[in-house]
């Protein structure tokens, strides 16, 4: 029993890992574009990733400053469709699993449930990387562009933000009755 | 912001309401951050946007498509009832869920007076129909009856998005002894009782220890006749001898207060392990035991030396507790068999409520054999800051100087005791008790 029990991943790889994430997304952004305004917005992005590793709530706030450089990165830059945004949004959703805090951490993590972890952030980011793909490749086929690709993004956004409130209503329904106590 | 307050409020120790789901503050993220992208997308008339927002939105609809409302069962397995303190004691927690539960947290709510070797919390990942056993392994660092066995419950959602929490209450009561006082040499009572026992007493009467030689009288046994003397005097002499007799004991704690300073033990707790060694020293030697808990709360237990009687007095000593009152008490309220005549009292006591210096010197004048152990050295207390902290702590030692002086005075011996010092080695100090026979003024 006590084989299957493994330490929790140490801190210094949270914080390796949100170095690399940030880099990434920094480049992203500065390949299109390296107007002033993005990179402070990018290293203001860093600054409050590194306040959240240390305990700050500002976890949120990091990953909108990251987003924000590139989308003024994007705004200013004359590219027409970025094929490079499903890969900022896969390395924004890990970002995302850097920098969450739980609370308190168990002393013990079974490997189990470290590998079932693992297993679901890369299986997300496959899928997430591959529709996001869909979606750029559908927009360009579609040659849809400003309107057009507004009105498109609005039906996708209705779908996807009627398939979350449909599938989570379930689980934060109240339970009937509370769990047995033995 | 969100998680900091929301983890404030449900820290793992503490339960949740567990009739619903939680969201975590990484649901409300996600669907800050996606709405964002999808606002921005509109506004900007680019798809690159909605690409980024896919992701995010994705592991929010797999994490709740692939969650289902999970229903753990827990069990604690508690291997011992009773110990010492600074013993361990094994605790076995077994979780199993009719539901897949992709992670969930698990700890064990610490009892006062327990610490933790090793973890005490763990993550693990339940299938249906399967179970985890976790080990957790306690130390009892302070004596008394505590309840073992509370679990706190947590369980994630896919993507840990949703939270349910749950506690699981049924404990088991487990007495943790004090660590004994070993003591060797102990208090020589000064009135042995009449059953036998180990004190040599004064008076003469069937025994081993040579007394005196006297006249032979009708009645006197002819093996006790010393020939040598008979034979140079023209009448029979006998010798006669001290018979060993055993006493009576009765231990008194002032519980008014439990005094001390902050990284050392209480006076309170000084007490009651002083009182168990004590206790223990005089039932191996075949004395009669009491104890009376004297303070918020009065308890007693006459004195008596039967096999069981040990188990008594160390449940009485366990809940030997603080219990804060300002009634005042005094020993006319014990029962009279509590206090028998001629027992020696072993008072513990810091000497600092009224209530039981009072006490103590009614017994002193009631004729009883006394001696205290202040369990509350001057050094224990620091003074407050400042020159005006300095003059009362200067006030508050005279004050207890003078108390103690005013026992000495009466014959009572006070002994102070500390925690690095043994028992034994401070009764070995301390001076022989006065003898108090039948009209002698106390």
């Amino acid at each position: 029993m006590i084989r299957r029990l493994i330490r929790t991943v140490p801190s210094t790889g949270r914080a390796g890992a949100t170095l690399v994430l940030a880099v990434s997304l920094g480049a992203l952004s500065l390949r299109l574009e390296t107007s002033t305004p993005s990179i402070w917005i990018w290293v203001l992005g860093l600054v409050l990733s590194a306040a959240s590793l240390t305990g700050a709530p500002v976890q949120t706030a990091a990953i909108a400053c990251f987003l924000a450089a590139y989308l003024v990165a994007l705004l200013s830059s004359d590219v027409g469709l970025d094929a490079g945004a499903p890969l900022v949004g896969v390395l924004v959703y890990l970002l995302g699993e850097s920098l969450q805090h739980d609370g308190s951490t168990p002393e013990l993590i079974s490997p189990v449930a470290a590998r079932g972890r693992v297993w679901s952030l890369i299986a997300v980011s496959g899928a997430g990387f591959t529709l996001a793909s869909l979606v750029l490749v559908l927009a360009t086929g579609a040659g849809m562009s400003g309107p057009l690709a507004v009105a498109a993004g609005g039906v996708v956004a209705v779908a996807l933000i009627g398939s979350v409130l449909w599938v989570t209503k379930p689980l934060l329904a109240p339970d009937h009755p509370a769990g047995q106590d033995r | 912001m969100w998680s900091q307050r929301f983890w404030r409020r449900f820290p793992l120790h503490r339960p949740m309401d567990s009739r619903r789901a939680h969201s975590t503050p990484r649901l409300v993220s996600s669907a800050i951050l996606a709405s964002g992208l999808l606002l921005a997308a509109l506004f900007s008339g680019r798809t690159e946007p909605v690409a980024i927002a896919v992701p995010i939105l994705l592991g929010v609809i797999l994490s709740s498509l692939l969650s289902e409302p999970p229903k753990p069962s827990v069990s604690v397995e508690v291997d011992v009832d009773r110990c010492l303190e600074g013993d361990q004691v094994p605790v076995t927690i077994e979780v199993a869920s009719a539901s897949r539960v992709h992670e969930l947290d698990v700890a064990l709510v610490l009892p006062y007076g327990f610490t933790a070797i090793g973890p005490r919390s763990f993550r693990v990942k339940l299938t249906p129909g399967s179970s985890e056993r976790l080990p957790v392994t306690l130390r009892a660092e302070r004596w008394g009856l505590h309840q073992v066995g509370g679990v706190v419950v947590r369980a994630w959602s896919a993507g840990r998005l949703v939270v349910r929490e749950q506690s699981f209450g049924s404990t088991r009561p487990i007495k943790v002894f004090p660590r004994f006082e070993r003591i060797v040499a102990g208090l020589l009572p000064p009135e042995p009782r009449v059953f036998s026992g180990e004190y040599v007493s004064h008076r003469s009467g069937p025994g081993i220890e040579f007394a005196s030689v006297r006249e032979f009288r009708i009645g006197d046994e002819v093996r006790n006749v010393n020939w040598k003397v008979s034979s140079r005097r023209a009448a029979i002499y006998v010798n006669t001898f001290h018979p060993e007799r055993n006493s009576d004991v009765v231990l008194f704690l002032d519980t008014f207060g439990d005094h001390g300073g902050p990284s050392s033990p209480g006076s309170l707790e000084l007490a009651v392990r002083g009182a168990a060694g004590v206790a223990l020293h005089h039932l191996q030697r075949r004395d009669r035991v009491g104890v009376v808990s004297f303070g918020g709360v009065l308890r007693w237990l006459p004195v008596s030396m039967a096999r069981p009687h040990v188990y008594r007095l160390l449940d009485v000593l366990l809940d030997a507790q603080v219990k804060f009152s300002y009634a005042w008490k005094d020993i006319q309220v014990l029962p009279s068999k509590t206090l028998p005549p001629g027992a020696l009292v072993v008072a513990f006591s810091p000497l600092v409520d009224k209530r039981a210096v009072a006490a103590l010197s009614d017994l002193q004048a009631r004729g009883f054999s006394l001696v205290i152990i202040d369990t509350l050295p001057a050094d224990r207390i620091a003074p407050s800051p400042g020159s005006e902290g300095e003059l009362a702590h200067r006030v508050w030692k005279l004050q207890r100087e003078a108390v103690r002086d005013g026992f000495a005075e009466r014959g009572v011996p006070v002994v102070a005791w500390s925690e690095e010092d043994f028992l034994d080695s401070v009764l070995a100090v301390m001076p022989r008790l006065p003898r108090i026979g039948r009209g002698t003024p106390a």
